[in-house]
């Protein structure tokens, strides 16, 4: 039995300094993500956050108005737009839930409704890895 | 182009539990001292680490067009990742931008735990 929600929006979360700069931990850093002079002369006006700093923060805004995910198996995302310290993200999403795994297809948009990012995720309900 | 640093040594990098409790911190969430496994979203940000202490990006990366991950399993407080990675296709656009896919395994332990595609833009061909 498959049960779909169609396209819910999540609340809007404001990027702040914390979101640049602790990924970089993880991530490393570039003059992309940190060098303001140089990337106000870009294209990209400002520095922007790793893309995966995005999907995180974006797919945890949908966690918080359904549940957590308990395993990721599987996501796709593609980047449209960069994103900055102050822009507000929100999500619309779409929630399939199946037996075994639920399958989240998202879009991120900025406050001016421009489309940042999209993508599917898939996670299992359950406390359990899918073996490939 | 000198884009692959070919280092001497194996780039690895150990999880530890401040990072998971950072990673819960960052997503706004309760504090997570319980958990003894890394969130797959950070695992990623983990690899890409791996890979930008690997490769020689900057002024190259114009930017990151998308990616693509599977999970295979859980990766514990105190395991060491590290990447194989290989170039795969690629697309050339007018003004200098060239995409390409870069192939990426995340491996602990001689296992492979996550694969990945990470799709990147740069200003000149590799």
């Amino acid at each position: 039995m498959t049960i779909t929600k169609l396209y819910k929006k999540t609340c809007t979360l404001v990027i702040t300094e914390s979101h640049l700069l602790v990924p970089i931990i993880w991530e490393g850093d570039l003059n992309l993500h940190s060098n303001e002079p140089l990337m106000k002369q870009s294209r990209f006006q400002n520095i922007i956050l790793h893309g995966d700093t995005v999907f995180s923060l974006a797919t945890t805004l949908i966690e918080k108005q359904e549940a957590k995910f308990t395993f990721i198996n599987e996501f796709d995302t593609t980047y449209k737009r960069s994103v900055t310290i102050g822009d507000h993200i929100f999500v619309e999403y779409n929630l399939v839930v199946t037996e075994h795994q639920r399958k989240v297809e998202f879009l991120v948009f900025n406050v001016d409704r421009k489309l940042v990012m999209e993508g599917t995720v898939w996670t299992t309900s359950e406390n359990e890895v899918f073996e490939s | 182009m000198n884009f692959i640093k070919q280092p001497h040594t194996t780039i690895s990098r150990t999880l530890y539990q401040t990072d998971i409790i950072l990673f819960q911190k960052l997503l706004g969430n309760e504090s997570s001292e319980e958990a003894q496994f890394s969130d797959n979203r950070q695992l990623v940000m983990l690899a890409i680490g791996i890979l930008n202490r690997t490769l020689n990006l900057e002024g190259f990366l114009v930017a990151v067009v998308g990616q693509k991950w599977k999970f295979y399993g859980k990766v514990m407080i105190g395991e060491t990742l590290s990447v194989a990675y290989q170039v795969q296709e690629n697309k050339t656009f007018g003004n200098k931008r060239y995409i390409y896919d870069i192939k990426i395994d995340l491996i602990v332990e001689e296992h492979v735990v996550a694969e990945g595609i990470w799709g990147i833009m740069l200003n000149s061909k590799l």
